[in-house]
């Protein structure tokens, strides 16, 4: 290990005596490291909120409605407000020059604006 | 940078007794520990786990927080990107949360057989009994903690304000976060969570988005945005504007005001060398050339010729170095057998290819043309590079963008997602809460 590196203490030492279990003990080496953790979807399956009852504040519920607000209208290039759509590419744009570069865009450009939005075309 | 990390190693451990509480701020974007009574946490670094390999050695070895780049030179870190224990706000990854509280205590200063103190570890609102528990069953069970206590970040925040008198006892509670923001609002000094609101826009999506909105618009410099930088970018410049449709009026008609708000970021750049007449061996040069042109056998003997010598060389520095090897059993590292195998023209091509001497836009070398075209001389295909690059194409201007990205704080439509803003969030929230509450609320 270069001197530099040991002096900064970059590297997380793998022995640490407050602990009452290593993480060599836990996670052997060898062993398949995917350790499959339940990802946030799986947990709030696996929670079984409609158990609980419906007043009682949990993860999901507290999650925020659709917004009531008209949706805001900007162009995807420029930002400016955009009261004009190009069908071809669904691209929103602000004035003609905007328009001009839109058209000129090549199509990996156009799916990476539209995926901003999340608009993009996804084929799976 | 606003953002500091801090990790020297603590020295007082020993000096706070048992019963003194350490309080970590579990965030998903920095780690914040330290003791209780405290003004300020003591260790502070961002919350992420990288495990490269080191390349000598070839070990795999854990880092954690965000390191000087210069250090992070000695280890191979391109199969393993920065990895987080959080999925949304929510602590999913219970191995990657133990490397983080490994280093958290150790640069606090622990040392004896477990950590003795009691724990007040913050969640996020309504954290789900899974992500808790197994939080529990690793400060109890690996450290051997006395005892844990739960909370809500922006709870503790408030009922600090609250005590030196900045906030009543009624109040709405706003916090943005780093992937999710949330409303809370608190009635009689208590948190009410049925009327919490919680909207999955934060601090990340607003440097994803100015992230990809310079990449798309500055493609050639892609290189340099990186998350990092980006973020640094974002915490300097970026602003909220008060009605986003005027401000983009402005800019729109190009007034003064609008010149006064765009940045600047100029990059690095070196001007291109100055044309200068050609000298002697310039002009002997282009003659060869030229000669070349007329007759590709001529210079395809020259070519010959040339190979046989750099083969003989070749042979002979493998010969030297076969003896070598005897002598002094070193290594010599990188591709040595590979250098060799490559001839004079190749290693040309591959010394252009990865030094990416085009994408600056200096003149190609000349040399390199007629092994392209060795025939009748044709016009080469002029490709846009050879325009010289002046200093204005490396100039980053952060103009609507700066007001475009925190924008979507408001209105999460602009990215797609189809939640409410913060500022619909707070109606929400406290529609949210009962009547009796919300009559208390308006008074």
């Amino acid at each position: 290990m270069e001197p530099e590196v040991i002096k900064a203490e970059l590297v997380l030492p793998t022995h640490l005596s407050f602990k009452r279990m290593q993480m060599y003990e836990k996670y052997p080496k060898g062993q398949a490291r995917g350790r499959h953790w339940k990802h946030l979807k799986q947990i709030l399956q696996a929670e079984n909120f409609q158990n609980y009852p419906p007043d009682e504040p949990n993860y999901v519920n507290i999650e925020s409605p659709p917004s009531m607000h008209p949706c805001k209208r900007i162009c995807d290039l420029t930002g400016f407000e955009a009261p004009y759509f190009d069908p071809r590419t669904n691209l929103r744009y602000a004035s003609a020059d905007v328009f001009k570069l839109v058209r000129s865009l090549p199509n990996e450009y156009v799916q990476r604006y539209l995926a901003l939005r999340n608009a993009a075309v996804v084929l799976k | 940078m606003p953002f500091i990390s801090q990790f020297h190693r603590q020295s007082d451990y020993n000096y706070f007794s048992s019963t003194t509480p350490i309080v970590i701020d579990n965030g998903a974007s920095y780690f914040r520990i330290g003791w209780a009574g405290e003004t300020d946490p003591r260790v502070i670094f961002r919350n992420i786990v990288q495990r490269p390999r080191h390349k000598a050695t070839g070990e795999t070895v854990t880092i954690v927080g965000d390191h000087d780049p210069a250090l992070l030179k000695y280890f191979d870190c391109t199969r393993s990107g920065p990895r987080s224990a959080f999925d949304s706000n929510v602590v999913y990854q219970f191995e990657i949360m133990e490397y983080i509280l490994d280093f958290g205590f150790d640069r606090l200063g622990a040392n004896g057989s477990q950590i003795d103190h009691p724990i007040l570890i913050t969640e996020c609102v309504c954290n789900p009994v899974q992500s808790r528990c197994k939080m529990a069953e690793l400060l109890f069970e690996t450290y051997g903690v006395p005892s844990v206590a739960f909370g809500v970040d922006a709870a503790f925040s408030y009922k600090y304000n609250q005590r030196h008198g900045i906030c009543d006892k009624d109040g709405l509670a706003i916090c943005p976060g780093f992937t999710t923001t949330h409303v809370i609002p608190f009635i009689d000094g208590e948190p009410v969570y049925k009327g919490c609101c919680r909207t999955n826009i934060g601090g990340f999506h607003v440097t994803d988005y100015l992230k990809q909105l310079l990449s798309l618009k500055y493609p050639h410099h892609m290189a340099r945005f990186t998350w990092e930088k980006v973020e640094d970018l974002k915490m300097e410049h970026c602003y909220i504007a008060p009605d986003y449709t005027s401000e983009a009026r402005l800019f729109q008609k190009g007034t003064k005001e609008a010149e006064d708000k765009t940045r600047c970021w100029q990059l690095p750049w070196v001007p291109p060398p100055v044309e200068e007449p050609p000298s002697e061996e310039e002009i002997a040069r282009k003659a060869a050339i030229k000669e070349t042109r007329e007759n590709p056998e001529l210079y395809l003997e020259q070519m010959r010729v040339k190979y046989k010598e750099l083969s003989e060389k070749v042979e002979q520095r493998k010969r030297l170095k076969a003896n070598g090897n005897h002598s002094n059993g070193n290594n010599v590292p990188g591709g040595v057998g590979r250098g060799e195998r490559l001839n004079a023209a190749q290693r040309e091509r591959m010394r252009l290819l990865t030094t990416a001497a085009f994408d600056r836009g200096r003149e190609i070398d000349p040399a390199f043309v007629p092994k392209l075209d060795v025939g009748p001389s044709q016009p080469a295909p002029e490709i846009p590079r050879f325009r010289p690059l002046t200093k204005e194409d490396f100039q980053i201007l952060l103009g609507v963008e700066r007001f475009r990205c925190p924008e979507i704080l408001f209105h999460p439509n602009l990215v797609g997602i189809d939640q409410a803003g913060l500022d619909e969030m707070a109606g929400v929230s406290i529609r949210r809460l009962s009547t009796k509450d919300q009559t208390w609320r308006r008074d």
